[in-house]
């Protein structure tokens, strides 16, 4: 084999492995790309650093970014904003973490089939947000969890995705405590 | 040596009352009383109750069929055993009072769009198969009230509107159902079963849940594909308007575990 084949059978090589890993990762579609399991996302004006429990991967979707392990799914995403619900941002905070709690829970399509199991008040990372767990309205299965954060006027939303377990819901913990605003830039 | 068999004699005799005297006793113990989880509150058409679980071993499941909204606890591993909780939405939905209330709570959201047609639908009060006389006339009044609202909605008159939708409430407000007037649409009945000669009817006697007068129906089932006969009880019973219904169908001796769920009920402040 002369040095110019030699090149040319190393360069295929590369080729074809480089296609295979890229299959058999399931790339889906161009605006995804996949990260290391700790990184910092862009939300429009906000910097948000994450880290991703072990064996979650995850995915950039640009809007919305997905922590994925099987067939259980994490989601971190920002709503629409909502900065016309809160014309002073540093008043009435009451009323605002109820808008909060509607407008969020309406968004991610919560329905009277669902009901509201818990709802805490917390902080997360120095915003207001409102920690919510929710389950079947009939028999109480199901549990989902949602993270609903007022990001000075925007709104963030981390939330389980279709179905929840023990370990996905361990997961969610695992992001919620890891959300760390590294800037906004206004 | 002869007192020692004597005592070793007596001891022999007393171990033997010590250990098979109960076992030889006329009144056999009765069975533990069945071990229920911790109660939870449901709210499943706008009242709530409480019970305690069944225990560990049974699967829940969501029931929505027959007019009920509520929760179905089945026995895993088993031949086929359910305990069923839930409310008779078809009663519940008749009383129009949370919609309307909801509608006056976001009143002044509302614009010239669709959403306020859409939330005054929702308002209406059904007037076919009522329940009772005076379910048909706070039907008529509720209607009469909110028709007038649209028409004023329409002209612009929002304060005209939100008056004839308080009223609405108001009437709304004054509907009552008793256990009574309405049982007759649920109660387990022989005539309205598909197959009534599946069914032998046991007995139907009036008691107490949850504070509430209650009919307990008793029954067993034995259809074709299965070797067993099933035990089968019903009760009903009427809290705030709301129709509950508890099933179970299942052995006999798992009847306890329906019986404990059932004591168990409350009706949460």
């Amino acid at each position: 084999m002369n040095a110019g084949r030699a090149r040319w059978v190393a360069f295929t090589t590369m080729v074809a492995i480089a296609a295979a890993s890229a299959c058999g990762r399931g790339a889906g579609t161009p605006a995804e790309r996949r990260v290391a399991p700790s990184r910092e996302f862009d939300f429009g004006a906000h910097r948000i650093q994450v880290t991703a429990p072990t064996n979650w991967e995850t995915l950039d979707q640009g809007n919305q970014k997905r922590f994925r392990n099987g067939e259980f799914e994490i989601v971190l995403e920002a709503l629409r904003p909502w900065t016309s619900l809160r014309p002073e941002p540093s008043t009435a905070p009451a009323r605002d973490l109820d808008e909060l709690f509607n407008r969020g829970l309406a968004t991610l399509g919560h329905d009277d089939r669902r009901e509201v199991k818990e709802r805490r008040t917390v902080t997360i990372d120095g915003r207001e947000a409102v920690d919510i767990e929710t389950w079947s309205r009939l028999d109480h299965t199901n549990p989902q969890r949602i993270l609903l954060v007022n990001a000075d006027g925007d709104l963030l939303a981390l939330h389980t995705v279709r179905m929840a377990n023990e370990e996905s819901l361990k997961a969610f913990d695992s992001i919620r405590h890891s959300l760390h605003f590294v800037s906004a830039r206004r | 040596m002869a007192a020692v068999e004597r005592l070793a004699t007596g001891l022999l005799f007393a171990t033997l009352v010590l250990i098979g005297g109960p076992a030889c006793s006329s009144t056999p113990a009765p069975p533990a009383a069945p071990k229920l989880q911790p109660r939870e509150t449901f709210d499943w058409t706008g009242e709530k109750i409480s019970f305690s679980i069944p225990p560990a071993g049974w699967r829940r499941e969501g029931e929505t069929s027959g007019g009920i909204k509520g929760a179905r606890f089945v026995k895993e591993r088993s031949v086929g055993e359910a305990i069923g909780l839930g409310d008779y939405y078809v009663l519940a939905d008749r009383n129009r009072s949370g919609p309307i209330r909801d509608i006056l709570a976001k009143f002044d959201t509302f614009d010239d769009g669709f959403a306020w047609d859409r939330a005054l639908r929702t308002a209406y009060a059904y007037t076919d198969t009522p329940f009772s006389s005076l379910e048909s006339e706070i039907a008529e009044r509720v209607n009469t009230e909110v028709g007038q609202a649209s028409a004023a909605y329409r002209t612009h008159d929002r304060d005209g509107a939100k008056a004839h939708l308080e009223a609405a409430l108001a009437e709304a407000s004054r509907l009552h159902f008793s256990l009574d007037e309405v049982i007759g649409r649920v109660e387990f009945t022989l005539e309205g079963r598909q197959n009534p000669e599946w069914y032998h009817m046991l007995g139907r006697r009036e008691t107490t849940i949850a504070g509430e007068p209650a009919v307990v129906v008793d029954y067993t089932v034995k259809v074709p594909e299965r070797p067993q006969t099933y035990s089968a009880r019903e009760a009903y019973f009427v809290h705030n308007s709301h129709l509950f219904i508890c099933t179970f169908i299942g052995l006999k001796e798992t009847l306890p575990v329906f019986d404990a769920v059932v004591a168990s009920i409350e009706f949460p402040k």
